[in-house]
């Protein structure tokens, strides 16, 4: 993941919806604008909405990566303050 | 502002662009007939008009006859009353001897005969009462503006006029009101996004219309007719709908409520696949969709829409997106997650005919392509309604007709308005 840099981290495949997205506001709320946070994530339900929650509020998805067991990192940079 | 009125400023003026002509032979003359003999009684109220015995009706019908008006309205006054109005239908009534004498002096003079029972029954109502209802009511028409006939004799719950399930805080004020004042106090809310009124009793059926006319709300209906035209919130709202299901619920609404046709006819509009309103129960259901294509321009190749599709549409190849249209259900998840909007949308309609979820239940089904545009989607709504009107049995609903027609035959019937629009 050499592109972006990382400020933080948040694992949200230890949870199920709608935690999984509260999950990733709080971190995403530690943030300061244009910070990038990663978001592990799990296939299916949380891959098919947390990407579009983010956007909804606001915040830029710059990339979506498969890490190959069944979780995807998400790269999120944060709008706002 | 001065106003001229140039077109009233003298006699010659006024009577070339006259619209409006009284002739005496357009008038007819009112005539109060009562039982007995040597009758003729100023009637008060009415300076120069008098109740007439039959024998006595020669001074006024000659005079009629000879002014050249068209007819008389004859109102009888029996002596005798009762709750079955039996002079209305007796041979020797005075309407009847009234009629006969206008008949024989004047055969020239047009006779109106006044058919309501009110004035030969005791208790004053226009019909038979029996079990404290009035017979005469006619519970069709009633129905068919809203009122519901409750078991609860004499009450009526009344169906409200809502369109896509939206209400204002000002229509539920008033709503509330007339459920205290003339109700037991509740409402129902129907199973299609109608409000109604229970316990609503038959002699306050013109206050409650009254009142509620007052507060921006009307009676809805019931019976063989368009009905509701129900849908979710929609794009304006909703962050999955897909098209504005209020503005089209209003414009259906606008087009179809109320129209008769041989049975009940219901829209349902919903703004995704989500399907919130589960428009394929509906005898035509209306769901809204995006048609997506990929714009390379901006995509940044994050990967999101991919995982967003739940049905397998889209796949990368060679660094475009690729959308398998035999997949694409149009439910617009890929552009709702797109980061940077690099999809061009066109925002349509998935048009299902035939649904059922009562004694029988059956999913409408969609014929039609995905519908780009609005006027096609007015023309193929005109032609299922004209459809059901020409074709369907009294009693019948869509599907049934559909089905016993054919479906071949239904489709082409579809498909042509679809082109032709």
């Amino acid at each position: 993941m050499g592109e972006f840099k990382i400020n933080d981290k948040v694992d949200i495949t230890d949870v199920v919806c709608p935690t999984t997205f509260v999950k990733a506001k709080i971190a995403l709320e530690e943030l300061d604008d244009g910070e990038i946070l990663e978001i592990r994530l799990n296939d299916g339900e949380p891959v098919q909405n947390v990407p579009r929650s983010i956007k909804e509020e606001g915040h830029k998805v710059l990339k979506l990566s498969e890490n190959g067991d069944g979780t995807y990192n998400l790269i999120v940079q944060k709008v706002g303050e | 502002m001065k106003r001229f009125r140039r077109l009233r400023s003298d006699e010659r003026i006024r009577s070339l662009v006259r619209e409006t002509h009284i002739e005496r032979s357009m008038l007819v003359y009112p005539i109060f007939v009562e039982e007995g003999e040597n009758i003729k009684t100023p009637v008060e109220s009415m300076p120069g008009i008098y109740r007439y015995s039959p024998d006595r009706l020669d001074e006024l019908l000659s005079e009629a006859d000879k002014a050249g008006i068209a007819g008389v309205l004859v109102f009888g006054i029996p002596k005798h009353k009762d709750s079955l109005a039996s002079s209305a239908y007796d041979e020797n009534g005075v309407t009847q001897q009234a009629i006969r004498k206008i008949k024989k002096n004047n055969p020239g003079l047009l006779v109106i005969a006044d058919v309501c029972l009110c004035e030969y029954t005791d208790h004053g109502h226009c019909g038979l009462v029996r079990e404290d209802i009035i017979m005469a009511v006619d519970y069709a028409s009633l129905k068919k503006g809203g009122f519901m006939r409750q078991k609860q004799k004499n009450n009526f719950s009344l169906r409200l006029r809502v369109v896509g399930g939206n209400v204002t805080a000002g229509q539920l004020a008033a709503i509330a009101e007339v459920a205290k004042k003339y109700g037991d106090g509740h409402v129902h809310l129907t199973s299609r996004q109608s409000i109604e009124i229970p316990f609503v009793k038959l002699d306050d059926i013109s206050d409650v219309k009254a009142a509620l006319a007052e507060g921006g709300v009307e009676p809805g209906v019931c019976g063989p007719r368009v009905r509701t035209v129900t849908a979710c919130q929609g794009s304006e709202i909703c962050p999955s709908g897909c098209i504005d299901t209020y503005s089209l619920a209003k414009e259906l609404d606008d087009r179809y409520f109320a129209r008769e046709l041989p049975h009940k006819f219901k829209f349902g509009i919903t703004g995704c696949q989500n399907n919130c309103l589960k428009a394929e129960e509906n005898d035509l259901g209306i769901k809204g969709g995006i048609k997506v294509t990929w714009r390379k321009s901006d995509c940044i190749h994050c990967g999101v829409c991919i995982k967003a599709c739940r049905n397998g549409a889209l796949s990368t190849d060679d660094g475009k997106i690729v959308v398998d249209a035999s997949k694409c259900n149009y439910c617009g998840r890929c552009v709702k997650s797109c980061p940077v909007e690099s999809w061009d949308t066109v925002h349509g309609y998935i048009v299902s005919f035939g649904g059922l979820f009562g004694n029988s239940i059956s999913k409408g089904e969609t014929i039609l392509p995905f519908i780009e545009d609005h006027e096609k989607l007015m023309a193929v709504c005109d032609a299922a309604v004209s459809f059901f009107n020409d074709y369907a049995n009294p009693s019948e609903r869509f599907r049934f007709t559909i089905e016993r027609v054919g479906t071949d035959k239904f489709r082409e019937y579809i498909i042509n308005a679809y082109n032709n629009a």
